[in-house]
């Protein structure tokens, strides 16, 4: 018997008997069976299709879902576009124009991605956040008004590991694929689109899947020449291991993106700049230090995957990895405001990173543990290097202006328990 | 194989999550038939939890995860149900109603089925949800503790205390057989 199990007396022990027999017994006697119609949608889907119809069939539907995606996609390449007024997304990974009626709804906790459209969203954290963390959405777009989310794909097959391209067509910068038009749980009908980073496979992790929720076509058009515009700002393959010296946004000793911003000794090395660690969802904005620092991902040409660095920080040197984690834990609204440390004005927690110490800085109205929150992972073998990376930690800034994550979870945040003041004595 | 079999699912493949759900669901079940005490609610709380989890499947980022992600999304939904039911449900479980039913044996236990389920109604739904998962679901008490998102020594004091409120209201006084 495990440890973990308690010895029962007698007593406890036949009320268990009983209960499990009479659990069992019932359940097998009215037992719980799958009603799959409750979650199959009462009009064919492309998802359904693939696992129910011969494999004919569905290579067939599948060449049908190319052409359609082509069609849809000729008017965005030169043909004609919308014409109505355009705003333009660019977050520094990837960009993308929409109609200027479209307004910020919110931003998606999973990712820090913003929600556009002219209907009502707002993330729902229904109930106990450790049941079912905050997948829950709360759309509403009648009068034929539109949601579009975004989010980056994670929980998926690793990235880097080569998986043949299911239908698809190229559209502008992108490979888009219409991944499913779900009409069951959304009675507008969602249209879903992936996008896969290049140098990755469609279903990968770190691929961005865009939903349109309307029922209204003119609405749906907009999403979909939205679609059409979207490019990645940068090319190649993201799981290819860094070698060679970048150039960090910023001036030397300064490194500003636009978003976040740090100093660090100008003395120091730039080993690594912007890139994705593909296993993990992990973006990696600069590896600095005096140390030697190579990344544990391989590139996709060699196998892909990612395991720890391989770092050199002997005789007092040090090594700073700045990342953020794009596939947050799931339990993304628990309360995990409860900072361990502070340098300058910058509260963090501290955990480790493999070998190093790592602290992080929550974005803009987001808790700890949050994607989107940046992390700092310190490798030193001496208090030098460590004070160095701290001073690092407390010169980081947020650009002013960005959108904050606050709310996201606002409504099953539990106050914090009341003072309780010395009792009678 | 269930981790690939999460994996299409979310990617829409339906028959994939269907198996997934047929797979995971029988222990579930009786988890939350000890929440909410009749087979029809537990039935209804199941479909209810089976679309939720279809809807959330996204959110689930770690595939290995997926019995447990699944049986807090049940758990919860018989938590809720729970809640709304009261006593209105109490009759469906009593011992005429499972004794009377055509084809069983009143010899064969069905007496102290309804007796065990009857007394079910005295403990609190947090203490139903627990007994239902470490003897419906036959689950090890840290998974129930994960499950309940309660510390390992709470569930195992609670257990006990369940355990022993239960065997009180079945009427057992506690007198070693």
């Amino acid at each position: 018997m495990s440890g973990d199990e308690p010895i029962l007396t007698d007593r406890e022990e036949r009320a268990a008997t009983a209960l499990r027999a009479t659990l069992h017994d019932i359940a097998a006697a009215e037992p719980f069976r799958v009603d799959r119609e409750a979650f199959t949608a009462p009009v064919a889907r492309k998802g359904t299709v693939r696992g129910r119809l011969p494999v004919g069939l569905a290579a067939a539907l599948a060449v049908v879902l190319v052409a359609a995606m082509a069609v849809f996609a000729a008017p965005r390449l030169g043909i004609g576009g919308p014409a109505a007024p355009q705003e333009h997304f660019d977050n520094g990974q990837f960009a993308f124009d929409y109609p200027a009626t479209w307004q910020t709804l919110g931003i998606r906790s999973d990712g820090g991605l913003p929600v556009f459209g002219t209907g009502s969203w707002r993330l729902g954290c229904q109930g106990d956040p450790s049941a079912t963390g905050c997948g829950e959405e709360i759309t509403d777009v009648s009068g034929g008004r539109i949601v579009v989310t975004m989010w980056v794909n994670s929980g998926a097959p690793a990235a880097c590991v080569k998986n043949d391209a299911l239908g698809a067509a190229p559209l502008g910068d992108a490979w888009i694929r219409n991944a499913a038009e779900d009409r069951v749980f959304y009675p507008a009908g969602p249209t879903t689109w992936e996008i896969r980073r290049p140098g990755y496979d469609f279903g990968m992790n770190g691929n961005l899947w865009i939903q349109a929720v309307t029922d209204n076509p003119a609405e749906l058009a907009n999403a979909k020449a939205m679609v059409a515009t979207f490019h990645w700002e940068a090319a190649g393959d993201y799981c290819h291991s860094p070698t060679a010296a970048p150039t960090l946004p910023g001036t030397a000793g300064h490194f500003d993106n636009g978003q976040l911003s740090f100093d660090y000794p100008t003395g120091w090395r730039v080993l690594a700049g912007d890139y994705y660690e593909g296993m993990a969802v992990v973006q990696v904005y600069a590896v600095l230090g005096t140390g030697s620092w190579q990344s544990g991902c391989r590139s996709s040409a060699n196998g892909g995957g990612c395991t720890g660095d391989t770092v050199d920080v002997s005789s007092g040197r040090v090594v700073v990895k700045i990342w953020s984690r794009v596939d947050g834990p799931v339990n993304a609204c628990m309360g995990n405001d409860h900072a361990t440390a502070t340098f300058g004005p910058n509260a963090v927690i501290g955990s480790t990173y493999g070998s190093a110490v790592d602290w992080q800085i929550r974005y803009p109205g987001a808790e700890f543990q949050w994607e989107g929150n940046i992390d700092v992972a310190v490798w030193s073998d001496g208090p030098a290097g460590l004070a160095q990376a701290q001073a690092l930690i407390a010169s980081f800034r947020w650009a002013a202006g960005l959108p904050s994550a606050a709310g996201n979870c606002a409504q099953i945040d539990t106050p914090a328990p009341p003072t309780v003041g010395p009792g009678p004595t | 194989m269930e981790r690939e079999l999460v994996l299409a699912a979310r990617l829409g493949d339906e028959v994939a999550f269907a198996r997934l759900i047929e797979s995971e669901a029988p222990r579930t079940y009786r988890a939350v038939l000890a929440v909410v005490r009749s087979p029809e609610d537990a039935q209804e709380v199941m479909q209810d939890a089976t679309i939720r989890a279809w809807r959330q499947l996204r959110s689930l980022r770690d595939a290995d995860s997926w019995p447990a992600w699944f049986r807090r999304i049940a758990v919860r939904q018989a938590f809720d149900r729970a809640g709304h039911q009261g006593r209105i449900r109490l009759h469906e479980i009593t011992l005429d109603s499972v004794e009377g039913e055509a084809g069983r044996d009143p010899s064969s236990g069905w007496a102290e089925r309804a007796a065990v389920m009857s007394a079910l109604q005295l403990l609190a739904t947090e203490d139903r949800a627990l007994l239902g998962l470490r003897f419906g679901a036959d689950l090890a008490v840290p998974d129930v503790a994960a499950a309940l998102g309660i510390p390992l020594g709470t569930a195992k004091s609670r257990l006990h205390r369940a355990l022993g409120r239960l065997a009180a209201a079945m009427g057992d006084d506690d007198v070693r057989r």
